[in-house]
């Protein structure tokens, strides 16, 4: 296998991008730059990659307009970047802090050139910029994690930065804890910084040039978030039960008891908490998914709810017209302070928010209309997502339950769309969503969904509620491309295959006719049990695997017409697929054997031992790709094989970090010209169509919720690698 | 020691919901008036850690709406005390003898709020037909009307203050509007309006004066609004802090701390603060707190700055809660005793009659059950305390008496071989007739009434004088009666013929020169000593019953300061208990004239566990079957103390920790060994060898009656 080529795997980009808060741009000349002659804002934010980068997107399109700190090999950062904020000194300054111990200042205007580095040689967690320091340099705070094995008794430390002039620059080291960092603030005049940890506060007070004086605090619940009044010395501290404490004179030495308000309306913990531009207004956010916008002299609140997931982290506006709200589902709000109004949502996969493998439980799926991905999204719904250009395209619900969040320390059971198939005419797509919270009996419903060409949506068309031990465990379209009556079959778990076909009601009046899908075959194979199924590309087969053999049914006839043995195994088979383009085979696999069929000779054409955790056929080519996970002493890895039917030898090997989750074949681009026009008027023209053209792609998910694409093999000549180059 | 013990738990006593507190300060005692919607007025002391001093009795018909102290001379011991009521009548009361002194009808209906001036010498009340009227009370026989402050539009005014200079009175009234009046020419000066919600008036509940003539009003809207008291503008509302309607609210002396209360049963702090960006003050609210499980109608704050100011408040739930302030709302509330100090139930040991008097005259009898004796293998060995053993004959109540009398009954007694009750109200004294059944073995005949003990009880030909006290002897030949002006009859009950009781002789030693209330009198078992103690513990005496004399005066036991709270004879020897409010005893000995040795040696000793109990000790029961154990006794505890055993200084106190261990494992040889098992005990007493009765009136029964309170229902439950 010495001449087997390698081939390159490329990331898809649209990673977290709401973990931290954002930052917004002040007005600046940017603004007139712009063609549009409305008033657009920038704003400036990053996402968590190994190579993280800070991306500018335009608040009126929610296009990404600039990339800064790009490549960790140049100026950009080399660790994650946890905090961002405007240089108040130059508002066209961005300052950025990352876990690589490193504060960078950058130039957002002349193509984000960078000013200025400081090492700091910590993790920076946190940061807090005054303007206000001695001979007008300019503080910045910063809670870092301790790595000194000095104080390896304390978690976390905040440290001052003096800055004067780029190269003239102070450290000090002014408090240490033993819990991280949950929240810190620094007065509007500077006389005063709060840091919070878990159950108390350290209040850091300047009382002249030099001296600094630490008082720590205690504080009744955990703090989880904290924020400074931009004007007066008030600061609100949210805690682990939900409720804001707002204290008033903090660091005011005149004051014995700094008097506090406590306000509660969070059933669960404040995640974040924002004043607004003037103080008139504290913003909170949580698990409910709810922003609230406190009046604090009335106590009237403003509720934007369903935001769709919890909160992360909320910013304001320069100008104080948008609240913009990260949620853990991967996806940034921009909320107008006016009305409360959605204005515009930048998302990305939802999965990736919370980064579990668990949430993807239909693993990978391309929609034929359009070639987007299909893929879990939030609880109960799917996404459809654009890989090529790397936007978010469409929700669409597919439990139609409310999101209501927890009310006890129990996490809610939700629904789970476990499968989900598109017919090959492009109007139907068919669902299977679950809920199963091991008390209850599962509930489950296989649900048909017809396109809708005026709402450009996939609309509820039939549901079905399956019972318990009917549950399917397989869901396939056939490959009919005319319009008419389309098939599905769906295994069960009670032995049995059901086909479905798509039928006129009869005794309509209406001379359209209302469709209805109709159970129109039920199959069984002695007492073995049914797995997966696969038409052939002329619908004239079909194939369900019984255990570890295939039986192969005649459609029209539905008459069971051939069986193939797979021996030597005995292994249930968990894939079957026909090839198409080159000829009739079947390929069947079992978890560690692939066997290949020729259906013309009706014989087993090959048949190798291999270890077999992910099977996709390409759709229009010759091919298929198996994906077979390794965990050698704890490192992850998996092995992507091409095959041709006609040959054991694979066509090319991949060996790719982590374990592969899911896996579906990209095909290629239909109208390759609409990129070209796109990418010139991006600045990033390279990486706006990361797929090889021509050639079908292989997208996978990997363990660590990564999305990834790999060019086939094909005439893109540095894509292919022959394992003797290296 | 074992014994066994009838938990009663059937006396359904039922405090009623408290209306109105007030508090002053004297150079002696720190004194808070508690009004209830019966009629009854407790007076409490902040002295010795809340002692509660003496219950003027209600009646029915008599609820009392504002009570307030006037102290015109700080150097009395008790200033004056008014109480006004739906009744319509504003009534001064005599804190010895408990009666009215002067009652003065108000016309307008029912008096819904009071409030005295910052100089004591006017009284402003306000009434349901929506005038506001002052009276002159420097004039100490009787109040005159000075004026009437009548609006245009009738409406009830709900809520009554003065300002800091006397001149205005601000008023609150049920059609929402908050009005001030210039006191002498009685004219509105201006009036304030709170929103409305649904075109309905909001009743402005309550309403006070801060010093720096800020006006703070609560309405039934729940919203709390700071007004300027010069222009009568509105500066701060509060319309998130309560839920439903404030009831009231309270402030501290310097006016810099504004707490409010009422249906909702939070109690919210205001803090004035500096106002951060202009400046002035401000007001935000610091902290919420919920103690109370009803209605919270009343509250003040207590506290002059020298002592630790302490929040007092008191609503449907009957129970006073005193709640320090400092650091609040992270502080720990402590609730009062929810029945009288002094025990009203009596008890014929003998026949096993238990009597308990309630509201508007009626008195109770219950015969006590019977317990089977239990078999061997019942009694299980790991646990031997918590037997609970079964019933041969179950309690019942033999005997329901309704005296004509509507007045609440102060005390009642009965004789130990049943024969006799005796009834007191403030104004009249009973005396019953019983004795058993000959037709029904082991049933009370009906009682019937002495009609003319009643004659025999007026004294001096003055009207009708009725009692504080009333104790039989034990061997039931007399009947001793503290009348209502302090003095102690002695009447025979062996010789009387057509009902004419013969006094045997009468004591004056309380009446004059001053007059002192008496709040204890005990006989010794042999029937032949009479101790009596007045509650400041100023004079405690000793008659002999044969002859009739004075026997003795007991010395000084105790500093001044300290109140006196029971005192009980032991009814097998000569000795004598008496109890203090700082859970200091002393064991004298009538016979030597002095104390006992034991009591002598070790009087100012206590283990520091004991010492700290906040609940008052109420009485003592003494063993009969080992003279020198007892058992003292406080709403909340038992203490068992062998007089015989020495005390260990060494090991007085012990830690917190160490505390809870003890409290399940008790050594058996330890003294003082204190049992929190029983709550809420309004009587202990030995009926037999190792047969004792405890009383309990739990809190939660108590609430269990009151029916429901505000709810809402929140996230998550």
């Amino acid at each position: 296998m010495a001449d087997i080529p390698y081939f390159g795997a490329k990331e898809v980009d649209g990673h977290h991008l709401s973990e931290f808060p954002i930052v917004f741009s002040a007005n600046s000349k940017y603004i007139f730059l712009c063609s549009s002659a409305n008033l657009v804002e920038w704003i400036i934010y990053f996402y968590n990659s190994a190579r993280s980068s800070i991306k500018i997107y335009s608040v009126e399109t929610g296009d990404v307009v600039r990339h800064l700190s790009v490549s960790s090999s140049e100026d950009g950062h080399t660790g994650k970047i946890t905090c961002l904020g405007r240089n108040p000194k130059n508002q066209e300054e961005l300052v950025s802090g990352s876990l690589d111990g490193k504060i960078k200042i950058w130039n957002t205007r002349k193509s984000g050139t960078l000013i200025a580095t400081y090492d700091v040689g910590q993790p920076i967690i946190r940061m807090a910029i005054s303007d206000s320091g001695p001979n007008s340099s300019t503080r910045i705070f910063l809670a870092t994690e301790v790595t000194n094995t000095v104080h390896s008794a304390y978690l976390s430390e905040i440290i001052l930065l003096t800055v004067w002039r780029p190269n003239k620059s102070q450290m000090v080291t002014l408090t240490r804890s033993k819990y991280p960092c949950s929240g810190l603030g620094v007065y509007a005049d500077g006389s005063c910084a709060v840091a919070s940890y878990k159950m108390n506060y350290d209040v850091i007070v300047f009382s002249n040039e030099s001296d600094v004086i630490v008082d720590r605090r205690k504080h009744p619940k955990a703090i989880t978030a904290l924020a400074v009044h931009p004007k007066l010395p008030i600061v609100a501290l949210g805690d682990a039960t939900g409720a804001i404490t707002i204290i008033r004179q903090l660091g005011d030495r005149s004051v014995v008891k700094p008097p506090s308000t406590k306000y509660h309306w969070h059933a669960h913990q404040v995640m974040y908490l924002a004043y607004s531009l003037k103080g008139t207004y504290l913003l909170s956010g949580g698990e409910e998914g709810v922003l609230v916008e406190w009046h604090i002299e009335s106590g009237q609140r403003r509720f934007v709810p369903r935001l769709g997931g919890e909160i992360n982290a909320i910013s304001v506006s320069p100008d104080d017209t948008i609240y913009a709200v990260s949620l853990a589902n991967n996806t940034v709000k921009l909320v107008a302070s006016m009305n409360l109004d959605l204005k515009q949502a930048i998302q990305g996969l939802h999965v990736q928010g919370k980064r579990r493998l668990e949430d993807i439980t239909a693993g990978l799926t391309i929609e034929p209309r359009t070639s987007n991905l299909v893929i879990n999204g939030q609880p109960g719904s799917l996404q459809f997502y654009d890989v090529r250009s790397e936007k978010h395209v469409l929700d669409l619900d597919v439990s139609q339950q409310s999101l209501v969040s927890r009310t006890d320390y129990e996490e809610i059971t939700r629904f789970q769309v476990v499968y989900v198939a598109f017919s090959a005419d492009e109007r139907w797509m068919a669902t299977v969503d679950t809920r199963d919270d091991k008390e209850h009996e599962m509930e489950s419903f296989l649900k048909f969904w017809r396109y809708d060409d005026n709402e450009l949506t996939y609309m509820l068309h039939s549901r079905l509620s399956i019972r318990h031990k009917e549950t399917i465990i397989s869901l396939v379209f056939d490959n009919e491309k005319n319009e008419g009556s389309p098939k599905i079959v769906t295994t069960n778990i009670d032995k049995r295959f059901t086909i479905w076909q798509l039928k006129e009601q009869s005794n309509s009046k209406d001379a359209d006719g209302e469709v209805v899908w109709v159970e129109v075959f039920n199959g069984l194979y002695k007492d073995y049990n049914p797995h997966v199924a696969a038409f052939s590309e002329d619908n004239s087969i079909l194939a369900v695997t019984f255990d570890s053999k295939v039986t192969l049914w005649n459609t029209s006839t539905y008459q069971l017409f051939d069986v193939l043995d797979c021996l030597p195994t005995s292994d249930k088979l968990t894939h079957v697929t026909f090839i198409n383009g080159s000829g009739a085979y079947l390929v069947a696999a079992s978890p560690d054997r692939i066997s290949v069929w020729n259906l013309i000779t009706n014989s087993v054409w090959w048949s190798v031992s291999f270890p077999v955790h992910h099977l996709a056929a390409d759709a229009d080519g010759s091919t298929f790709t198996v994906a077979s996970n390794v965990e050698r002493r704890g490192i992850k890895k998996c092995y992507v094989c091409i095959f041709n039917p006609r040959s054991a030898v694979p066509v090319a090997l991949r060996e790719v970090d982590g374990n592969i989750h899911a896996m579906v074949y990209l095909p290629p681009r239909a109208t390759k010209n609409m990129s070209k026009i796109i990418s010139t008027n991006s600045p990033k023209d390279e990486a706006t169509d990361i797929t090889s053209n021509g050639s079908p792609n292989i997208i996978y998910f990997n363990n660590y919720c990564d999305l990834h694409i790999l060019p086939t093999i094909d005439d893109d000549s540095d894509a292919i690698r022959s394992k003797d180059d290296k | 020691m074992e014994v066994n013990v009838h938990r009663c738990r059937f006396i359904e006593y039922q405090p009623a919901q408290i209306n109105s507190l007030s508090h002053t300060e004297t150079p002696t005692l720190g004194l808070v008036a508690c009004g209830r919607s019966n009629g009854n007025i407790e007076i409490w002391t902040t002295r010795n850690n809340w002692n509660l001093l003496r219950i003027i009795p209600g009646g029915e018909g008599r609820d009392v709406n504002a009570v307030v102290w006037v102290n015109q001379h700080s150097d009395k011991m008790f200033p004056r005390l008014f109480s006004a009521g739906s009744n319509g009548l504003l009534v001064e009361w005599d804190t010895i003898s408990l009666k009215p002194k002067v009652l003065t009808r108000v016309s307008g209906g029912s008096i819904t709020c009071m409030s005295v001036n910052h100089a004591n010498t006017f009284i402003a009340l306000g009434s349901t037909d929506g005038a506001a009227r002052i009276f002159n009370i420097t004039n100490p026989k009787l109040p005159d009307l000075y004026k009437t402050l009548k609006p245009g539009k009738p409406s009830q005014v709900l809520s009554i203050a003065w300002t800091h200079d006397d001149k205005y009175i601000i008023t609150g009234s049920s059609d929402g509007a908050i009005k001030k009046w210039d006191s002498i020419s009685g004219r509105t000066i201006s009036t304030m309006t709170v929103e409305t919600r649904r075109k309905s008036s909001t009743p402005v509940t309550s309403v006070i004066t801060l010093p720096d003539n800020t006006i703070v009003s609560g309405d039934a809207l729940g919203h709390v609004k700071f007004w300027d008291g010069e222009q009568c503008n509105m500066l701060q509302t509060f319309n998130k802090s309560h839920l439903a309607s404030v009831l009231c609210i309270a402030s501290n002396r310097d006016g810099t701390e504004v707490y409010t209360s009422g249906v909702d049963r939070k109690t919210v702090k205001f803090c004035k603060v500096d106002d951060l960006e202009n400046a002035g003050n401000i007001w935000i609210e610091t902290g919420k707190k919920g103690y109370h499980s009803h209605d919270v109608r009343n509250m003040i704050l207590i506290g002059d700055g020298k002592e630790q100011e302490v929040l007092v408040s008191g609503g449907t739930d009957p129970a006073i809660v005193v709640c320090p302030i400092v650091n609040y709302p992270n502080v720990t509330h402590r609730r009062l005793q929810h029945f009288p100090q002094k025990p009203m139930i009596s008890i014929s040991k003998s026949k096993r009659l238990l009597v308990c008097p309630f509201d508007n005259g009626e008195v109770l009898i219950w015969k006590l059950g019977k317990y089977a004796y239990p078999k061997e293998y019942d009694v299980s060995p790991q646990n031997p305390s918590s037997v609970r053993l079964s019933l041969a004959e179950n309690k019942s109540l033999t005997m329901k008496l309704v005296t004509k009398s509507k007045q609440n009954v102060v005390s009642c007694a009965i004789s130990e071989d049943a024969n006799w009750i005796a009834v007191a109200s403030i104004d009249s004294v009973g005396l019953y007739r019983m004795g058993e059944d000959m037709q029904r073995p082991g049933h009370l005949k009906r009682p019937k009434k002495m009609k003319s003990f009643l004659q025999e009880m007026i004294l001096d030909g003055k009207s009708s004088t009725g009692a504080h006290r009333v104790l039989f002897t034990p061997d039931n030949g007399r009947l001793i009666t503290v009348a209502s002006n302090s003095v102690i009859i002695i009447s025979d009950l062996t010789m009387w013929v057509d009902d004419v009781f013969p006094e045997l002789a009468r004591f004056t030693e309380y009446a004059s020169p001053s007059q002192l209330s008496i709040s204890s009198i005990s006989t010794s078992g042999d029937s032949k000593w009479l101790a009596v103690a007045d509650d400041m513990a100023k004079q405690i005496n000793i008659y002999s019953l044969d002859p009739f004399q004075r026997h003795m005066t007991l010395p000084q036991l105790t500093p001044v300061s300290c109140l006196h709270t029971s005192l009980t004879f032991n009814p097998y020897s000569s000795t004598l208990v008496i109890t203090f409010a700082n859970n200091q005893f002393y064991v004298y000995d009538v016979s030597t004239n002095a104390l006992t040795r034991w009591s002598e040696k070790y009087a100012n000793v206590m283990p520091a566990r004991f010492a700290r109990i906040q609940d008052k000790i109420m009485g003592c029961a003494f063993n009969p079957e080992n003279s020198n154990h007892i058992v003292l006794w406080g709403s909340g505890y038992l203490c068992s103390i062998d007089m015989q055993l020495e005390i260990d200084e060494s090991n007085l106190d012990i830690t917190v920790k160490k505390r809870k261990r003890e409290a399940n494992a008790v050594s058996a040889n330890e003294n003082y060994r204190l049992s929190h098992h029983y709550q809420g005990i309004m009587f202990v007493e030995f009926i037999g060898e190792k047969e004792m009765v405890v009383v309990e009136r739990p809190y939660t029964g108590i609430l269990e009656n009151l029916g429901p309170s505000f709810y809402r229902p929140q996230y998550g439950t």
